[in-house]
């Protein structure tokens, strides 16, 4: 995993460039430790480039042996928490994916405001006929492609190259590249406030389970503090 | 023209900066049991509104909102003439703060003590919070002629210094039951808002009987958790750990009582703004608390919040990054009994207690705001301190 921290348009943008083919306990740590840091500095964006190759699957979830010793329900508890965490960024969101692309780095994007891809990419959740459970993608993943496409997905599989996913709405834009992607998405979104981000991206990751009532007051909660003056002015 | 008053901070004997870290991790006070009681009779939103003639289109509006759907009250009876409640005089409400306080009171108190084992006569000290009525002696008093507590029971009356309250009367208890081990003490939280109704076509008072609810909550403070064959003795009990507060003094008249004159009686208002205004005050004293023990937001698994209303909700939502499942039980005793004040912390604890997922270790935050204004937060453990 490399981190790298540079400067867009005036703002910050934190680069975690993921190249591991499983994303275990020890991956999930150092992202931990990075989500720190951009808390701690309050760093604007967030980018997490999953960089697969056309043969090589990046950015899957381990396997495990069934046994006595059940790690993964341990795994599984701190890698919710850290995308809880990351939903819960006060920082404009991005997964990038680029080549094959497992399950983790897709239930990654699904907490994130944006979903970028190269033309090489190719999306992989795993299904359960493959053996595999979807977990807490099951609750994520209907928000953006509907319960129908998130049932079939899960329970048959599909291989889904970025064009595909796109139409499934799993993907935002795709380019030639995942750098031209990112690069494009981050000037179109400069105007966005992170916080703004931040409040969007709640209101919007509740609209299926808030009251109307509590929307309305989420929304006006999120819309009167974008409009307070800081204290120091 | 206004002016604004700093005091200038002498050197203390201590010579500490008000931040500085305390020792306060060896001083838990534990929460050994929490009760809560209510007025029998529970009314909806929209039965309020017909009984006391609500008719204001936005107040209307408000009694329609689905975050609360019933209120436990001492309203009067309805007049056969109008339909409506029989219209309460100043000294109708003060009676009906007595004798309502004294009932759903001694209800809490006698709830907490018997889930612990105790009795009043165990009790060597009571703090008694309500902003809701005005009497001397205070509530504190009337418990011990009525409930038998020992006549060397150490007594103290928080009295109007609203929602936040409870945890302003928890503070000094946790102190003194640890500079005096074996000791009990009692919280009870009192508050007969209905006493405190305006009844007019404003929105003012409208926002007000459309909002708060009359109950009490009690709770028993011990040095050591003790034994208990109640609630507690089988669950973790919360150890309060360290306590932070934060005055916004800007905010000083948002929430306040005025004396109407056509009325003749006391009034409250609400600010509009000041849910979120306090909503997003919050991290402040919140960080520092979490700060001063070595701890992040994410320690944090349990969160008993205030039931200020839907707004207030919503904002330290936003601001905490919590989600529904982190105010589950806040939403749940708002829509149950409404804003009842300084107690309706504790109700929320009660259910997180009832609900029994708090395993020793765990690490929960309290917090309640109110007049100043102001917010108040306590940092609790479950089970033993310092040992997860």
């Amino acid at each position: 995993m490399l981190t790298v921290v540079r400067e867009c348009d005036g703002e910050r943008v934190l680069t975690v460039q993921i190249d591991e083919a499983a994303i275990d306990a020890e991956v999930v740590s150092a992202l931990a430790d990075v989500l720190d840091d951009l808390e701690h500095d309050g760093i604007e964006n967030l980018v997490v480039h999953f960089s697969g190759t056309s043969d090589l699957v990046t950015g899957d979830f381990p396997s495990w042996r069934a046994g006595p010793a059940r790690s993964d329900i341990r795994f599984f508890a701190r890698w919710e928490e850290t995308l809880s965490r990351i939903s819960r960024l006060k920082a404009k969101t991005f997964a990038a994916y680029d080549g094959r692309v497992g399950a983790a780095a897709v239930h990654v994007g699904l907490v994130m405001d944006l979903r970028l891809a190269s033309v090489q990419a190719r999306l992989t959740l795993g299904s359960l006929s493959e053996g595999r459970f979807p977990g807490m993608g099951a609750y994520w993943l209907p928000k953006l492609v509907g319960l129908g496409n998130a049932r079939r997905i899960f329970l048959v599989g599909e291989d889904l190259p970025a064009k595909r996913a796109s139409e499934l709405g799993l993907v935002d834009v795709v380019e030639d590249t995942v750098d031209a992607v990112v690069e494009t998405m981050l000037k179109t979104t400069r105007p966005v406030t992170p916080e703004a981000a931040y409040f969007t991206r709640r209101i919007l990751d509740d609209c299926y389970l808030l009251e109307h009532s509590a929307a309305v007051e989420l929304a006006k909660a999120a819309r009167f503090k974008l409009g307070m003056p800081n204290r120091e002015q | 023209m206004s002016i604004t008053h700093q005091a200038v901070r002498t050197k203390s004997f201590q010579s500490l900066p008000i931040d500085a870290p305390t020792p306060l991790r060896e001083r838990v006070g534990v929460i050994s049991s929490v009760a809560s009681a209510f007025p029998e009779s529970a009314y909806s939103q929209e039965e309020v509104g017909a009984l006391l003639g609500l008719e204001n289109k936005v107040v209307r509006k408000l009694l329609r909102a689905p975050h609360i759907q019933k209120r436990h009250l001492y309203l009067p009876e309805k007049d056969a003439l109008t339909g409506r409640a029989r219209p309460e005089s100043a000294a109708d409400l003060h009676t009906k703060f007595r004798e309502g306080a004294l009932e759903i009171g001694s209800r809490a108190i006698r709830n907490a003590l018997d889930a612990v084992s105790l009795s009043e006569a165990d009790v060597d000290y009571i703090m008694c919070v309500t902003s809701t009525g005005f009497m001397v002696p205070g509530l504190s008093s009337l418990f011990t002629r009525e409930l038998g507590f020992d006549r060397r029971v150490r007594r103290a009356d928080l009295v109007g210094m609203g929602c936040n309250a409870g945890l302003n009367g928890l503070n000094p208890l946790v102190q003194w039951v640890w500079n005096h081990p074996g000791r009990v003490a009692l919280l009870v939280c009192c508050e007969i808002n209905s006493a405190a109704y305006v009844v007019d076509d404003t929105v003012r008072t409208g926002i007000v009987n459309s909002l708060f609810g009359d109950g009490a909550a009690a709770a028993v403070v011990t040095s050591h958790a003790g034994s208990t064959n109640g609630l507690l003795r089988t669950q973790p009990a919360p150890h309060v750990l360290d306590f932070e507060s934060f005055c916004i003094p800007e905010q000083w008249a948002a929430m306040r009582f005025d004396w109407n004159d056509v009325a003749g009686k006391w009034s409250f208002f609400l600010d509009r703004d000041i849910p979120y205004v306090i909503g997003f005050n919050i991290r402040e004293p919140l960080e520092r608390l979490l700060e001063r023990n070595g701890l992040d937001l994410s320690a944090i698994k349990h969160w008993v919040l205030h039931t200020g209303g839907g707004a207030v909700i919503e904002s330290v939502k936003l601001s905490l990054g919590l989600d529904e499942h982190d105010v589950r039980h806040t939403r749940s005793v708002l829509r149950d009994h409404g804003n009842i004040s300084s107690g309706s912390f504790l109700v929320s604890l009660e259910r997180l207690l009832a609900e029994g997922c708090a395993a020793p270790g765990d690490r929960g935050v309290m917090i309640t705001m109110g007049p100043g204004a102001q917010i108040e937060t306590a940092l609790v453990q479950f089970g033993e301190a310092g040992t997860c």
